[in-house]
């Protein structure tokens, strides 16, 4: 220690090796085998200027890097070793990023980066590592993946530091705030910030942490902001102001410190003379109830937050179909429209007894968090698929939920306490739901008692009074109501109520469902789970928040109430009796489903499909041909006829929902460009042909077994990149060695003719007009 | 790393990337393209970062001196040629315009194929002004630059992306890795190798014809007399 409770880490590592005569672009780890004398040395310069910690040459030292497993152990065990022979008195195992991105917007699932950590965790233990430093995260969920790979495989404490642009996100967008709470929930020992900007540039970065971590702060700024105007990289910040930049932190609450590029010995002997003249002060840390995600917090510091109830199966036939049918564009799409009506959590919830739950959970959470950016709610009766979500959720979640039962408690409580969730406590236990206000605070209270035994934080949990439907029992809404209060003030708690329920069984649901949002919000409600696309309830929550003074001055209920006016609706509606042809032509998506109900009232489906929707199509794609339209008028035709279809299989019985056949479609394995093969997915599906999307980066495993066990006779990949085409062939390959028996069209921007029949496609399809006549003849008219 | 300000999306460029030949648009979808140009450019923080190496021919290769990087392929080669130094950069436009174009491909098509133009329009001016800085760096020098060339450009293998990117050490200055694919996310990211000269007489002839182009088969704008301007 620097001896009065500061702990001092050492400077930076590469850029000490690079004046060592490490290459650039080369890994330095591998120099612990190949010249440790350096490595050594470095390590010893830094003990001298007095660190306590000395953070192993282990940054990079992962398998995706080092190419093997052996040689992660090999340059972790030489990595600790060469630092406890520098005379460290604490040796920290470095984890740096992997150095491929995770799932969902790069390659690298969730599990393969955790093995990944935990190779490199084994390792470093076994060498005997005192702590485990994981270091210049820029994604949220990386540094879970190894937050939780250190502390479910050694006994190290682990600390984490994230590195932020000026801009105060890190690349993926991830704020000091988001970070803190986050990883300090998750268990981090320590969370910080290291690398990217000097000690100047990150003050304000590290006193955002300071008010929202629950664990010690740890700073390790470069030597300020590389200079790179001549060409190279230089640093300029003096190891003076270094230290004195620090020192202010220190006064503020951080107890940890060190360096990170460009910073030299000097730098830390310095800071090591800095610490010895302060004396560590306890940041006061806030305590209010707040979830995240990777890009957003919700903060409910005395406000209120809506949470979406659209996904879920509950009473609701598409999202059943998605789930059933592993396709989410439906799901994703009302999570979409959910954040853009202003919903601030979603609610998402899988839960159908026919599929695999924990695994389509998982599976869907992931894709929600590819395409929304707000925090989620995983909302399952299925602990297994709890947890499966919850351990792969990418920031701090909400569980919904718990109940008064002993063997929920006993399920469900450590996982939201492992993982730093939030947590819904529903109140009712092994005798049912009680009746009365009294019955249902002494459960809410039971279920708070129980979290705060095993280290929940009051903050974390959330309380459900339970609605029931008034029309069965009277008396029940207000006993509600008075449940909310009493939580809300004797335990303090913030409530989540499902509002909807109670009006189950009446004419004029909203009416009812509104005015009882407005009496729970007065009996304090502050977590309503409703849909956020009924205007009716968003405007009871926006003035709301005006009357309880959470919207200052009015000004957002000024900004979206003032100056509505309802002539441009009223212009649109007013056309609604246009051709057809010409709202397609035109792609005006606002007109077309009110003009195809209103043909559906004089012809019969198969009619407005095959006499109006597909010859609009057809006209669209010719004034393509000619050259008349570019493409984005195509697609604008294209998805105006889709909503038009959709009206159609609304106003259909499923059992007569016509399909000239079905088609998969896939982007192939290592390919994430969709836009290409979303395109003729929109344009076969106007031409009635049913679609298996199976989405990007699909393996040709699993392109053969949905081929196999649905029947498709048509095929149709799609890639980009020169580097994937490739994995077209593969994919055809493994086709024809299943036996399948169906046609493949290839297309993509770098596919010709002649380089899809070499990679063994039937068709080459140039553009998605071309798919369609190929569909036309696989399938015949 | 530097970060552009303020830098707008060339709508004349994003609507030659779609295809654009002078059709009749009609106001909204005017007005739609302006939109999304206008929510790339709030999304996207243009970043970059470049060094300079001094460069040695090889018989097959170009040798970035002090590093163990062999640029690849005669089309590098002849980029290079005569150059006495070069600058490897890389730009890009960060992850928020990656999250924006992921949620639209759910959404909408129209508007992602639009989105993803604007931001190529936008990257690509993004990588005019690195370029730009690139000349200013190298005149110091008392040097002259080329243009940039990446690889994937004719036969310069785009598996050596990956060397470059950590020449960079992109991961840590801009965010940029490569997916199991071989393909930089952010997508919108550009790398890049310029030459540097003494003399600008010992450049290589202008631009590379489009005959050395590896799309040149199934090039579309070449059909129509066009070229893409690489």
């Amino acid at each position: 220690m620097a001896g009065n409770g500061f702990t001092l880490f050492d400077g930076a590592l590469g850029t000490q090796l690079q004046a060592r005569g490490l290459k650039p672009g080369g890994l330095p780890e591998l120099l612990n085998l190949s010249s440790p004398d350096i490595v050594r040395e470095v390590h010893r310069e830094y003990v001298a200027a007095g660190a306590d910690v000395i953070t192993a040459n282990t940054f990079g030292a992962n398998s995706y890097k080092l190419g093997s497993a052996e040689k992660v152990e090999q340059i972790i065990t030489a990595g600790v070793r060469l630092a406890r022979e520098a005379g460290a008195s604490q040796v920290a195992l470095d984890i740096g990023p992997i150095g491929l991105l995770l799932e969902p917007m790069g390659t690298l699932s969730f599990d393969d980066a955790y093995s990944m950590f935990r190779e490199m965790v084994e390792a470093g233990a076994k060498a005997g590592a005192d702590l485990a430093i994981i270091e210049t995260m820029s994604d949220l969920l990386e540094a879970k993946a190894a937050l939780l790979a250190v502390k479910e495989n050694s006994a190290m404490p682990a600390y984490v530091t994230m590195t932020f642009a000026e801009d105060g996100r890190t690349f993926l967008g991830t704020s000091p705030k988001i970070a803190a709470i986050t990883l300090s929930s998750i268990g981090a020992d320590a969370v910080g910030i290291n690398c990217s900007l000097g000690p100047e540039e990150i003050e304000p970065f590290v006193y955002e942490m300071l008010e929202w971590s629950r664990v010690p702060v740890i700073v390790q700024p470069n030597a300020g902001l590389p200079d790179t105007s001549s060409g190279e990289t230089k640093y300029n910040v003096t190891p003076a102001e270094f230290s004195s930049s620090i020192g202010r932190m220190l006064d503020r609450g951080v107890t940890i410190a060190g360096g990170c590029c460009g910073t030299t010995p000097e730098h830390i002997a310095f800071l090591h003379d800095e610490m010895k003249m302060h004396s560590p002060v306890e940041a006061a840390a806030k305590h209010c109830t707040v979830f995240t995600s990777g890009q957003r917090e919700v903060i409910l510091d005395g406000g209120i937050a809506v949470i979406g109830e659209r996904i879920n199966p509950t009473g609701k036939k598409k999202v059943k179909e998605a789930l059933r049918t592993n396709n989410f564009d439906y799901i994703l799409n009302e999570a979409i429209s959910q954040g853009e009506a202003g919903a601030d959590v979603l609610d998402v919830n899988a839960g159908l007894p026919e599929i695999d739950e924990p695994a389509t959970l998982e599976r869907l959470v992931r894709d929600i968090q590819a395409i929304s950016p707000l925090p989620l709610q995983i909302d399952s009766s299925d602990p297994k698929a709890i947890e499966r979500a919850v351990r792969k959720y990418c920031g701090k979640p909400i569980i919904n939920s718990v109940n008064g039962k002993e063997e929920s408690i006993r399920e469900i409580l450590p996982i939201a306490k492992k993982y730093g969730a939030a947590v819904v406590g529903l109140t009712l236990d092994e005798r049912g739901i009680p009746d009365t206000a009294q019955g249902r605070f002494e459960i809410a209270a039971h279920i708070v008692e129980c979290a705060e035994s095993i280290g929940i934080p009051r903050e974390d949990i959330l309380i459900d009074c339970l609605v029931l439907t008034v029309s069965t029992n009277q008396k029940l809404a207000m006993e509600t109501l008075r449940s909310v209060s009493m939580v809300r003030e004797r335990l303090g708690v913030n409530t989540v109520l499902g509002v909807s329920n109670v009006s189950f069984g009446l004419p004029a649901r909203e009416v009812i469902n509104s005015t009882f949002l407005a009496a729970a919000f007065g009996a304090g409600l502050t977590l309503p789970i409703l849909n956020p696309m009924s205007n009716r309830y968003m405007d009871v929550v926006a003035s709301y928040k005006v009357l309880s003074g959470e919207d200052a001055g009015a000004q957002k209920f000024i900004d979206s109430y003032s100056g509505i006016s309802s002539e441009i609706i009223s212009a649109e509606l007013s056309a609604r009796t246009e051709d057809i042809t010409s709202i397609v032509l035109s792609g005006r998506k606002m007109l077309i489903q009110d003009a195809v109900r209103a043909a559906l009232s004089e012809e019969s489906p198969m009619d407005v499909i095959n006499k109006r929707l597909i010859p609009a199509i057809n006209r669209a794609g010719d004034r393509f041909e000619k050259g008349e339209f570019f493409l984005p008028q195509l697609m604008s035709s294209a998805e105006t006829v889709k909503l038009g279809f959709d009206v159609i299989r609304d106003a259909v019985p499923p059992d007569q929902v016509l399909s000239k056949g079905k088609i998969l479609l896939a982007t192939v394995k290592g390919d994430i460009h969709d836009i290409g093969k979303n395109i003729v997915k929109m344009l076969l599906s106007n031409y009635g042909y049913e679609i298996i999307d199976l989405g990007r980066d699909v393996p040709p495993e699993t392109i053969v077994k949905e081929t196999l066990s649905q029947g498709i006779k048509l095929v149709g990949l799609s890639a980009l990149m020169t580097t994937t085409v490739k994995s077209i062939g593969d994919t055809v390959k493994a086709l024809k060695d299943a036996g399948a028996d169906c046609k493949v069209m290839a297309g993509g921007a770098v596919l010709n003719e002649e380089y899809a029949k070499m990679m063994g496609a039937d068709y080459y399809a140039k553009d998605a007009a071309e798919s369609a006549r190929i569909a036309r003849e696989v399938f015949g008219e | 790393m530097p970060v552009i300000k303020n830098i707008k999306v060339d709508e004349h460029e994003l609507l030659r990337y779609l295809g654009y030949r002078g059709q009749d648009m009609g106001c909204e979808l005017i007005k739609n393209i302006h939109d999304i140009s206008g929510r790339c450019q709030s999304l996207s923080s243009p970043r970059y970062c470049y060094n300079l190496f001094d460069v040695e021919q090889t018989e097959n290769s170009v040798h970035l001196s002090g590093t163990d990087i062999y640029l690849e392929g005669k089309d590098i080669k002849r980029h290079l040629d005569n150059a006495e130094a070069c600058a490897v950069m890389a730009v890009t436009l960060g992850m928020q315009v990656e999250y924006e174009l992921t949620k639209l491909e759910y959404q909408s098509v129209t508007n992602a194929l639009i989105f993803n133009a604007a931001c190529t329009a936008l990257v690509e001016t993004a990588a005019d002004i690195c370029e730009d800085e690139i000349g200013k760096a190298a005149a110091v020098r008392g040097l002259k630059k080329n243009y940039r060339y990446s690889p994937g450009y004719g036969d310069f293998p785009l598996e050596q992306q990956l060397q470059l990117l950590r020449l960079l050490d992109t991961e840590k200055r801009l965010g940029i890795t490569l997916n199991s694919g071989g393909l930089m996310i952010p997508r919108k990211s550009v790398t890049a190798v310029i030459g540097l000269f003494r003399r600008s007489e010992e450049m290589a002839d202008g631009k590379l014809m489009c005959q050395n182009c590896s799309m040149f088969d199934s090039c579309e704008l070449k059909e129509g007399g066009e070229n893409c301007g690489r």
